[in-house]
């Protein structure tokens, strides 16, 4: 399966992914003018990953700011995450924030609330980003 | 099929099997109907089954639906709820950031930006309500002598103190920053110059009477202070190069003091040059 390497610009985030390790990260701010498109290679990967039989997955995030078609993208994610949990697969996110910005925190609270997998809200610091 | 139909097909099968009523002429009229009776009955239980099917098929299929209508409302509603928090989270920060760029990080008072801004609307009312205002430039004597014997802390805590001193001495409209180094602007609207003059030697005293905490008790501050008021069809510029004109001659004058602009105090380009080194 191929890894994603997305780099990150100025209304994307940071992508990359390592299928061996069962780890996806995305850090950064999250705008992009066709969201399908971008998240499209993204999902595409998750379903993969997924779909192999072994596999652990794990998700780490470091963002901060999301338009509206990310939001949506981010909960189509954590519905792959929910299925797979429900079929017993080792699924997990980790969000990371800046403690000085609780707010993300809170945001990374509402999009918890519907998921029964591990989810953590970990807080970090500008200096160490966790 | 009902209890009376039962009823009727009983009396019927045993007229039929009764041999008093064997070669009877309508015996086998009554059998053939009776037979065409089951079968009908027959028909109409099947078609009821298969309509009982198709109907709770339907109903099962419209329940499925609304289910699956009212989980994408729902997610729709979280999507738009946590894209709004996004969206006011978007704009806290551009407060802050509109905030921090108006505002001098160090003392807090309203930057050069603000006060350019705030000099213009002062320009326009002024135009409007024929009313004059004035435009004081504020300098800390010998700030450099403090940096360099007190060191930067004692620099910027006496920068910090300067700008509480002045603020505590504001009026409602009037308009303080900082300008630039150890440099104010104040702006003073509906301001004649004499009652500016007055104004500006009570902040004069408050700067020569203040004790900026931390500065060692040998440290006396001191400002000089010029003042000029606004000429109708003037720039902001003129106005503020006539403040600071009379601020150099009040440098010139030995400092600690305030000066009004005027066309006879304004000091010749040579005692600027000299002085501009000497304030460096």
């Amino acid at each position: 399966m191929t890894d994603l390497q997305v780099p990150a610009t100025q209304s994307t985030p940071a992508i990359v992914s390592d299928a061996a390790a069962g780890l996806l990260s995305m850090r950064g701010d999250s705008y992009p003018e066709n969201s399908f498109q971008f998240f499209a290679p993204v999902i595409a990967w998750v379903e993969a990953q997924l779909a192999r039989a072994t596999t652990a997955l794990r998700l780490e995030l470091h963002l901060l700011y999301l338009n509206t078609s990310s939001v949506k993208a981010m909960m189509d994610i954590f519905d792959l995450f929910e299925s797979a949990h429900r079929a017993g697969k080792a699924v997990a996110v980790n969000w990371y924030y800046d403690r000085d910005n609780g707010r993300v925190a809170e945001l990374a609270e509402e999009f918890r609330e519907d998921c029964s997998f591990p989810f953590q809200i970990v807080a970090g610091t500008k200096e160490s980003p966790a | 099929m009902s209890q009376a139909d039962a009823d009727l097909e009983a009396r019927i099968a045993s007229l039929l099997a009764d041999p008093a009523h064997a070669g009877h002429p309508l015996h086998a009229a009554l059998a053939e109907l009776s037979q065409r009776h089951r079968e009908l009955n027959g028909q109409l239980a099947r078609l009821s089954w298969i309509s009982d099917r198709y109907q709770s098929a339907v109903r099962d299929e419209h329940q499925a639906l609304s289910e699956r209508y009212e989980r994408q409302q729902r997610r729709q509603q979280k999507i738009a709820r946590i894209s709004d928090s996004y969206q006011q989270l978007q704009r806290e920060q551009t407060q802050k950031l509109r905030v921090s760029a108006n505002l001098d990080a160090l003392t807090g008072l309203p930057n050069r930006r603000l006060m350019l801004e705030r000099l213009q609307l002062e320009l326009r009312n002024s135009a409007q309500s024929g009313e004059g205002f004035c435009v004081a430039v504020l300098d800390i004597d010998r700030f450099k002598r403090i940096n360099d014997e007190c060191g930067h802390d004692v620099g910027d805590r006496v920068l910090t103190h300067l700008a509480t001193v002045l603020s505590a001495q504001l009026r409602s409209d009037d308009f303080c920053a900082r300008w630039g180094g150890e440099e104010f602007l104040l702006l003073w609207p509906k301001l004649s110059a004499a009652a500016a003059a007055e104004v500006g030697e009570r902040l004069r005293a408050a700067i020569e009477a203040a004790r900026p905490p931390g500065a060692p008790q040998s440290l006396q501050l001191s400002a000089s202070i010029g003042i000029a008021l606004h000429q109708r069809g003037a720039e902001i510029a003129d106005t503020v190069k006539c403040a600071d004109l009379a601020l150099y001659e009040a440098k010139r004058r030995g400092r600690n003091r305030v000066v009004l602009y005027s066309d006879a105090t304004a000091p010749s380009p040579e005692t600027i040059a000299a002085l501009r080194l000497d304030r460096l």
